[in-house]
């Protein structure tokens, strides 16, 4: 059995989209993974306070990693920019003992240390390397058989590779794959996969940022898809929430209605569980015709 | 005559040697080749000539143009591709990161990125709690979320100092990008 994990869910999931928490947490029930959550705060966001000063943004990681370090457990996170950031922070400090110092010399003035000494993982490392496809295979009830599925694992997820180490082959990632594949679901190649969801430049140049969600909804449907899969609440957001903006730019006849699942939406889906109870609902594209293809 | 910044010629150089190998840029342009946002927009973000301009010193040509056009730096959309295809192994986000953190000091920023560093400052989260959400959560049967240790946050932000260029970006909202 999989030890307790502090589940680090971020501030975008607590906050804005629980239901992509409580479908984690419906999966994580269902396959003994253990979790317990802890006072974190933000952790801080990659590509938001780090880009305003680095060692804030570090000092405000350390202090979220010594709140595990205090029960000595490991944290497992449910989105690509919280695992990213608490993951890069240990490993500079790791790597700098000048910041190192420099960010204790910080954190002794709210009583805390950092020592270095637990692991920060992704949540879907955690139930392809740890639980396993078998035991993943074992507990689907409702397989979502003839659901076509483009993956977008995120940049987040394993960049930077040298750094992250996720997976062996960067750019070509497998392990969200043969989660969707574990559902029964049908996983399709489209060239689009590795290209960014655009969320970060939207916050400069929401133009640029649509270009980059339209060429990924195009590719994705040119492929056959009927929907995508993701690991990581912010590229959900940008999939889910902004294809709206996209009516502006679309060529005649097009209309941009693709919807998007959580990994662990679809998993539970094919456990068994509820689309009602799981919160579909709550998207803002609930995928009635995809999810029709499966009787759901 | 071009200005040269001794001290981010320094920094930029000590981020692209790195921990084991000595690196260097020569300039093949791959970060530009594998870039989704060059592709989109070809010179206006071009981050090999940022790798060039900020190794020899140039901030003062290059912050000048990015005060003219802030996306010239801040259309990173930072998805480090740029950094799994680099042949020198440079971390071009890195110094793309360095240099906004610069940027964003000089005043030289989005709106976004010092509002969003003052909602974690009061919140704690750069996304606050909202009671509507905690309905929800209560529904979908997960509870309310844990305590957020704000006044930790706001001591940590006091201590680096950062509290002060974010204030300062309050004062003079107007002009910035």
């Amino acid at each position: 059995m999989t030890s307790e994990y502090k589940l680090f869910p971020g501030c975008l999931m607590t906050n804005r989209l629980p239901f992509l928490e409580a479908s984690a947490k419906i999966v994580f029930d269902e396959l003994g993974v253990g979790y317990s959550s802890a006072e974190f705060a933000c952790c801080p966001n990659p590509v938001g306070l780090k880009f305003v000063d680095n060692k804030t943004w570090c000092a405000l990681a350390a202090r979220n990693l010594v709140e595990a370090e205090k029960e000595n457990k490991n944290i497992m996170s449910l989105c690509n920019g919280c695992a990213q950031s608490l993951i890069i922070a240990d490993h500079e400090m790791k790597h700098d003992p000048i910041l190192k110092s420099e960010v204790n010399d910080i954190l002794k003035k709210v009583g805390k240390e950092y020592k270095g000494t637990i692991n920060i993982v992704h949540f879907v490392k955690v139930l392809y390397e740890e639980v396993g496809i078998e035991k993943i295979k074992a507990s689907i009830k409702h397989p979502l058989t003839g659901l076509k599925v483009a993956c977008h694992p995120g940049c987040h997820y394993a960049r930077p590779s040298h750094i992250l180490k996720v997976e062996e082959d960067v750019m070509n990632l497998k392990y969200l794959r043969r989660l969707v594949e574990a559902t029964g679901a049908t996983v399709v190649d489209y060239e689009e996969e590795n290209l960014c969801c655009g969320n970060v430049v939207r916050n400069t140049d929401p133009y640029t940022a649509n270009t980059m969600l339209k060429s990924k909804i195009d590719g994705a449907k040119r492929a056959g898809a009927d929907c995508l899969a993701v690991n990581c609440p912010s590229c959900f957001q940008q999939f889910d929430s902004e294809q709206p903006k996209l009516k502006a730019m679309a060529e005649e006849g097009q209309e941009y209605k693709f919807p998007t699942f959580y990994i662990t939406e679809l998993l539970a889906m094919a456990m068994g569980k509820d689309p009602a109870t799981l919160g579909i609902k709550f998207h803002r594209n609930k995928g009635k015709e995809a999810l029709a293809k499966v009787n759901l | 005559m071009v200005n040269i910044d001794l001290n981010v010629k320094r920094d930029v150089l000590d981020l692209m040697i790195g921990g084991e190998n000595i690196s260097y840029c020569f300039q093949c342009g791959k970060c530009n080749e594998v870039c989704p946002v060059h592709h989109r927009w070809g010179s206006r973000y071009n981050p090999r000539d940022i790798v060039l301009f900020s190794a020899l010193g140039y901030k003062d040509a290059l912050f000048a143009a990015v005060a003219r056009d802030p996306f010239i730096l801040w259309g990173c959309t930072a998805c480090e591709t740029c950094d799994e295809y680099c042949p020198s192994e440079i971390p071009i986000t890195d110094i793309i990161c360095y240099l906004k953190n610069a940027a964003v000091a000089a005043g030289a920023t989005p709106e976004f990125y010092p509002e969003s560093a003052r909602t974690i400052m009061e919140n704690g989260m750069a996304i606050p709690v909202q009671p509507a959400i905690n309905k929800r959560r209560e529904k979908l049967g997960i509870g309310l979320p844990p305590n957020i240790p704000v006044n930790e946050v706001k001591i940590i932000m006091e201590a680096t100092g950062i509290n002060k260029i974010i204030e300062k970006k309050e004062e003079k909202t107007e002009g910035t990008a």
